[in-house]
This record gives C-alpha cells, sequence and structure tokens, in this order.
C-alpha cells in the first residue's frame, strides 16, 4: 500500500521551506538604549539616516550586514529595497554630503559584538543567531 | 571664492572644529570614499555634449570625498570634483561640496559650507556615474547647460524630515547663498551667442562677458506617502544677479527654477517622472531684453533585473522656447540603457538615444545650415568606486 502525506505533513513541509526562504530578522540594540519598541516607520527612518536620536537624546548607532538571506529579508520587511537599492541610497548620501553611512559588517556575530559595545546601537540578526550582551527590539 | 581660498577655509574649520580630546577618535572614524568614470560619445549627425559627430572622449568625471562626525550632532565633509564634457569642465579641479551639518533634532537641521543643491529627485547624484542606470542624466529635466546653476550654492540653509502620523513623512530644506557661474558655462555662451548682433548694436563686445549671481534662494519639500515606496515632492529655487558684456551691464534675474517630481519605488522596479521649469529675465535700464520660460518633462521606468544587471527606459521633451534657427525649438528623446556592474566597484553601462530637435543642442557648436532634425546618439562608460 503506498503511503500519503498527510495534510498536517505538507504543510510542515511547506513551513520548512518557507522559513528557510524567509530568513526573518530579529532587531538587537545595545542595552543603553531605553526604547523596548519601534514603529515600523521608525525602523524605516533610523536605518535611512533621517532619524538619529533616541528619545533621550542619544545618538543612534546603525548597523547593518554586507550581505545575506538575514540582510534581504530585513530589508524587504522594513525598507522595501533590494540590497543594491540600499546600497545605492547610501552612495548617493555619501558623494552629496547628505548622509554618514551605517557601519556594514560581513558577519553577524561581528555585528553582535559590536551593538553590545557600542552605545546607543542598532542592528539587526536572524532569529537563530546568539544576541549575546545585546537588547531584543519589539517592532509594532 | 576661488578654490584655494575656500579650500583653506573649510579645511581650516576642520581642523579647529573638535575639541582635541576627541580628534583622535575622530581620526580613526573618517569615511573616505571616490569615483573615476571615462565615456565616449558617438552621434550620427549633430554635435552633442562635445564633438560628438567624430566620436569624443572628453566625457569623464573624477571625484574623492571625505566625511566625519566631529560629534554626535556634528559633522564635517568635502568633495573634490573634475570632470570633462566637450567644452566643458575640462578637467579643472573643483570643490564640489564641503559643509559642515549639524543636527538639533531630526526635524531641524543646520547646514552651511558649499552645499550640495537639491534640484529635482536626483540632481544630487548627477556627478557620479555608477550610482544610476543611464549615462547621460536625462537632459529635458537636468540640462547640462545649467548644471552650474543647481549644482552647488555657496551660503547655508537647514533641513530635516517632518513626521506626519499615518500620511507618512516629509524632506525638507531651504537654503539661501551665492553661486559662481563659469564664462563658458553652455547657457550663458549661447544666450551671448544669439543675441550677438543686439549686443554688438548697443556697443557690447560679446567676446568679453561673464554672469555675477549675487543671491540665490530655494527650498525643498519631498512627501513619502504612506504607500511605501511612493514619494512625491517639488523644489524651487530663484535668485538674482547681473550679466556683464563689456562695458554693458544687464540685470539678471531668475523668477524661478522649479521641478515637480514622482518616484514609485517597488522591489527591483522604479517609475519616475519629472517636470521642470525655469523662468529667466535680462534687464537693462528696466526695459526687458531677453525673457524666457523653458520647460521639459521626462518620464523613466527603471528595472534592476539582477544584482548585476539594470535596464532602463525613457521618455523626455524639451522646450526652449525657442523659434529660430531651425529644428532647436524642441528636443525629445527615447533613451534606452543599460548597466552591468561586473564588481561592487565596477560597471560598464551602455546608451541609444533616438532624438528628435535639437532644443539642448548647443548653438555654437552645430551651425543651422548643417543639422538633422532626427539623429542618435550611442554612449559607452565605465566607472570604478570605493
Amino acid at each position: 500500500m503506498k503511503m500519503k502525506p498527510s495534510i498536517a505533513a505538507w504543510t510542515a513541509i511547506i513551513l520548512f521551506f518557507y522559513s528557510l526562504a524567509s530568513a526573518e530578522s530579529l532587531l538587537i540594540v545595545n542595552k543603553s538604549v531605553e526604547e523596548t519598541t519601534l514603529s515600523k516607520e521608525d525602523v524605516n527612518l533610523i536605518f535611512l539616516g533621517k532619524k538619529t536620536k533616541w528619545a533621550n537624546g542619544q545618538k543612534i548607532n546603525v548597523v547593518v550586514l554586507k550581505q545575506g538571506k538575514t540582510h534581504e529579508s530585513f530589508l524587504n520587511t522594513y525598507m522595501n529595497k533590494t540590497p543594491s537599492k540600499y546600497a545605492s541610497f547610501w552612495k548617493i548620501a555619501i558623494v552629496s554630503g547628505t548622509g554618514f553611512p551605517p557601519k556594514f559588517f560581513q558577519n553577524e556575530s561581528d555585528l553582535v559584538k559590536y551593538v553590545a559595545e557600542k552605545q546607543g546601537a542598532i542592528g539587526y540578526i536572524s532569529p537563530g543567531t546568539e544576541p549575546g550582551d545585546t537588547k531584543k527590539i519589539k517592532v509594532e | 571664492m576661488g578654490l584655494n581660498r575656500f579650500a583653506a577655509f573649510v579645511i581650516g574649520l576642520f581642523l579647529l572644529s573638535p575639541p582635541l580630546p576627541a580628534r583622535a577618535e575622530l581620526l580613526s572614524d573618517i569615511e573616505m570614499h571616490g569615483f573615476v568614470s571615462q565615456g565616449y560619445l558617438k552621434s550620427t549627425d549633430n554635435n552633442y555634449l562635445g564633438n560628438s559627430k567624430k566620436g569624443s572622449y572628453e566625457f569623464n568625471e573624477i571625484g574623492v570625498n571625505l566625511s566625519a562626525d566631529l560629534t554626535d550632532d556634528l559633522k564635517f565633509g568635502m568633495q573634490l570634483f573634475s570632470r570633462d564634457m566637450g567644452e566643458y569642465g575640462n578637467n579643472e579641479l573643483t570643490i564640489d561640496w564641503a559643509a559642515l551639518d549639524y543636527t538639533y533634532q531630526d526635524w531641524l537641521g543646520f547646514r552651511a559650507g558649499k552645499i550640495k543643491l537639491p534640484f529635482g529627485l536626483h540632481n544630487r547624484k548627477r556627478n557620479a556615474d555608477m550610482l544610476r542606470t543611464s549615462i547621460i542624466f536625462p537632459q529635458s529635466v537636468y540640462p547640462e547647460g545649467l548644471r552650474e546653476f543647481v549644482v552647488g550654492l555657496y551660503g547655508a540653509g537647514l533641513h530635516g524630515v517632518l513626521r506626519l502620523g499615518p500620511l507618512g513623512y516629509m524632506d525638507y530644506e531651504l537654503y539661501g547663498g551665492t553661486l559662481h557661474i563659469a564664462s563658458n558655462t553652455q547657457y550663458l555662451s549661447d544666450l551671448v551667442y544669439r543675441y550677438r548682433e543686439v549686443i554688438k548694436a548697443l556697443g557690447g563686445n560679446y567676446d568679453n562677458y561673464k554672469l555675477i549671481i549675487n543671491h540665490m534662494e530655494g527650498g525643498m519639500l519631498i512627501w513619502n506617502t504612506p504607500l511605501t515606496g511612493l514619494r512625491i515632492g517639488g523644489t524651487s529655487l530663484m535668485g538674482k544677479g547681473e550679466i556683464l558684456v563689456d562695458p554693458l551691464r544687464l540685470e539678471f534675474s531668475i523668477d524661478g527654477i522649479n521641478t515637480l517630481s514622482a518616484e514609485y519605488d517597488i522591489k527591483s522596479l522604479t517609475f519616475t517622472h519629472e517636470y521642470m521649469e525655469m523662468r529667466i529675465d535680462s534687464q537693462m535700464k528696466n526695459q526687458s531684453i531677453y525673457k524666457a520660460k523653458l520647460n521639459g518633462f521626462y518620464s523613466e521606468v527603471n528595472w534592476q533585473a539582477t544584482d548585476w544587471f539594470a535596464l532602463s527606459i525613457s521618455y523626455g521633451e524639451y522646450d526652449p522656447n525657442l523659434k529660430e534657427p531651425a529644428y532647436f525649438g524642441w528636443q525629445k528623446d527615447i533613451t534606452v540603457s543599460t548597466k552591468f556592474d561586473i564588481s561592487e566597484y565596477w560597471c560598464v553601462k551602455f546608451e541609444t538615444h533616438f532624438i528628435d530637435g535639437l532644443g539642448l543642442a548647443s548653438l555654437e557648436e552645430n551651425p543651422a545650415d548643417d543639422v538633422e532634425r532626427e539623429w542618435m546618439l550611442f554612449a559607452v562608460k565605465t566607472s570604478l568606486n570605493f
């Protein structure tokens, strides 16, 4: 007798591959940051360099990944940009003197380490990455 | 102010601004970038942006910039720039921009020095070839002949972001200052060339002229709508100056160089539509000698197909407010551009223009009895950036 996968099994398989493809991102901040939640527009403005201070006046230090699924997922969710468009945005700011680019990191562990050490820092990681001595922040 | 005096001024500011203990940290945190591009232009009939009928390599840009956070709220940056495009630029070294930028709050910042002007949505990236798919900026809205009116201003301005709750947010800028216009800028040399007989009749020497802008003011307002990726905005500037055509003096008034723009950026596609108009008046003894309203628009679709390939197609029209000579009263341009990113730091681009009319071409470089109404222009360019 042939075995047919059940609907639940199919759903599990689809969800597994969906989770691999979507590679969600998680926002982390330095523990000096008082905020516990941000709006989606806040996140957008922070990573475009248009919101530069936390509510207590502390400078926001933005860090991003240089490439990878987590980077693509973050840009897709919060910035509505492809990696090349996001890189272009900062190149335009650089050549026109209208913005100071974020710090770019090759891998998540270096990014986590920097966020943990730098006052006012914010970045993102994949849900599977150990957030170390940083604080997770919710987006509403 | 010449390059040396202005450079000394901004370098002096750079050295004096941060308190001494902060300077060591600052020097380790300076961002430095640059770009180099070289192109080739070839047209089937008329000369455009240089001696394109024969083929022109006089088509390059070189820029180096640095920027640094002096304090949490104060930034400094500057860009040295050199370019060649036919008779213009000739690789003279200039300070493209050099400014101190102080952020009081996100809704209020202050910038002073030589400021890169907001004009349309894309003026600020016109010097950096690698940042766009097209090789030649859409000339119906960003004409090379008017470039020096909208590139950099010596002065000061305010800027910021205004949050509008559920309606999105606004980017705004206001500025004022003066401009330095080179005597060989295409708009000015064409204007004098066109009116050389009038100037001669008035006793002027049309080989010896210059334009001085005494003051210029303007602003920008861009609404980033709640529909993510859709932004709508406008820019406006006006000013006053004088044209000196030895020994004549004409009052020169920019009554408005205005743009209206809309852009929708959705994933790999970008749709752009921009409109520009320019109103100018030149008077001598309160009598108008030259009064013009120029305008143009373009629509463009840009597709970033892959990480390494982009395609853009655009259509633009320009009305220079001229009736003569024949074919110089309009320019319509269909442009197809491709960009290949060989690496993160190197790109190669190819572009073809199908053009009707010579409304944006130089009168001096195209004798009226030796022009064709319909013609094509080909451009190839490669750029490196770091």
